[in-house]
């Protein structure tokens, strides 16, 4: 089903809405969700959260990248799942990438201000899509998708260490773009 | 700012971006390199369904090089020309394994772990469709099948895997490389690819 007829659904609240979503996008939100948490158990939970709230936000809202946002929600709730889990639970491989985008920040909670927020993801967005578009892939399936440095060596065919060293310079650079823009890191 | 709220911010880039990060062929080179690249590739997808098919009911001499992977449940049979030349990187999960050509690989300095000749994973506990394939498949350097059980991907090296500088690197690399046609992916005795 085309992914507008599915967000007709949500919108004339049709629960077939979420099934067609389970059908389409279940796979998607199963792996972004397993490679925040490791776990099967608590991913199967977050997909199943994710639809709730897809039902929630659909309407008002209509998506225009379906998948894109369907993913977004997984991994919102993933990440929030993430946090409430004991250390013990946490998936080393998500605490590594977070570390790894700890380079970027200070390290200092900031305050949550919504415009500056946007301000921040406009200046992540133009920064991106100024990078080639190897690295550009390469930096959003690690910190977006949160795939394992592994994965996308088995992906590109490339080895560890230009997969590191790319997204190690990809970070550096950020960091000095974001500084640029004048955002408080 | 702290790394969770970065990641926030890194979750509500552009839907496009998110939507664009696919894996893709990355390869460095002139336009010349990547024709012939693809036309390997090519060569070796298509050599490799005949070559299954012919070697259906053949047994496999137990004095052959082969690559166990009791973890996804596959057995590769590989040249007998490979014999003492080849590495195998076993993925730490156990759902596959890296083959480099083992001169290239054990070299020491800058060069040192290349020569990535293929690896091949267990993606799935269960069998893709055709259409599903597809749908994953945008990159001509990974390739995958599926038996009634699983799906498998093979990757091939995406980028250079030897020092340019060398040779007699290259041509180790490329004739093993052109060699990978010959080997047999096995399940319970059965080729699969």
């Amino acid at each position: 089903m085309e992914d507008r007829q599915i967000i007709e659904l949500y919108w004339e609240r049709a629960e077939e809405a979420i099934r067609e979503t389970d059908v389409k996008y279940g796979r998607l939100c199963w792996y972004i969700a397993q490679n925040i948490l490791a776990s099967p158990e608590d991913s199967e939970e977050c997909v199943n959260d994710t639809w709730l709230g897809l039902w929630n936000a659909i309407p008002p809202q209509r998506p225009s990248r379906f998948s894109a946002f369907v993913g977004r929600v997984a991994r919102n709730l993933a990440l929030k799942r993430f946090d409430y889990l004991n250390a013990a639970k946490r998936s080393s491989e998500t605490v590594r990438s977070l570390e790894e985008l700890g380079e970027c920040v200070s390290g200092r909670p900031g305050v949550e201000d919504e415009l500056e927020n946007r301000r921040i993801e406009a200046a992540i967005d133009a920064f991106l899509w100024s990078l080639g578009e190897e690295k550009r892939a390469v930096f959003v399936r690690r910190y977006w998708y949160f795939d394992s440095i592994e994965h996308i060596c088995r992906r590109t065919g490339w080895s560890q260490s230009k997969v590191k060293s790319m997204l190690y310079h990809t970070r550096q650079k950020l960091r000095d773009y974001l500084e640029r823009e004048g955002i408080e890191l | 700012m702290n790394e969770r709220q970065f990641a926030d911010r890194i979750g509500n880039i552009d839907d496009r971006l998110v939507e664009e990060a696919r894996y893709r062929r990355y390869r460095r080179g002139g336009g010349l390199r990547r024709f012939l690249t693809a036309a390997v590739v090519a060569a070796l997808m298509a050599a490799s369904f005949t070559v299954g098919a012919l070697a259906f009911s053949r047994e496999v001499p137990v004095e052959q090089e082969t690559i166990e992977l009791p973890g996804v449940g596959l057995k590769l049979v590989l040249p007998d020309s490979w014999k003492g030349r080849y590495r195998v990187v076993m993925d730490e999960d156990t759902l596959g394994c890296d083959v480099y050509v083992k001169s290239i690989y054990e070299q020491e300095g800058e060069w040192a772990e290349a020569g990535l000749l293929f690896g091949v994973y267990k993606e799935y506990d269960y069998p893709l469709s055709q259409k599903e394939i597809d749908e994953l498949t945008p990159a001509s350097n990974w390739h995958f099948f599926s038996t009634p059980d699983a799906t498998y991907v093979i990757s091939y090296a995406g980028d250079v895997q030897w020092d340019p500088s060398d040779p007699e690197q290259e041509q180790v690399f490329r004739q093993m490389r052109a060699e990978i046609d010959q080997i047999r992916f096995l399940v319970d005795g059965i080729p699969v690819h």
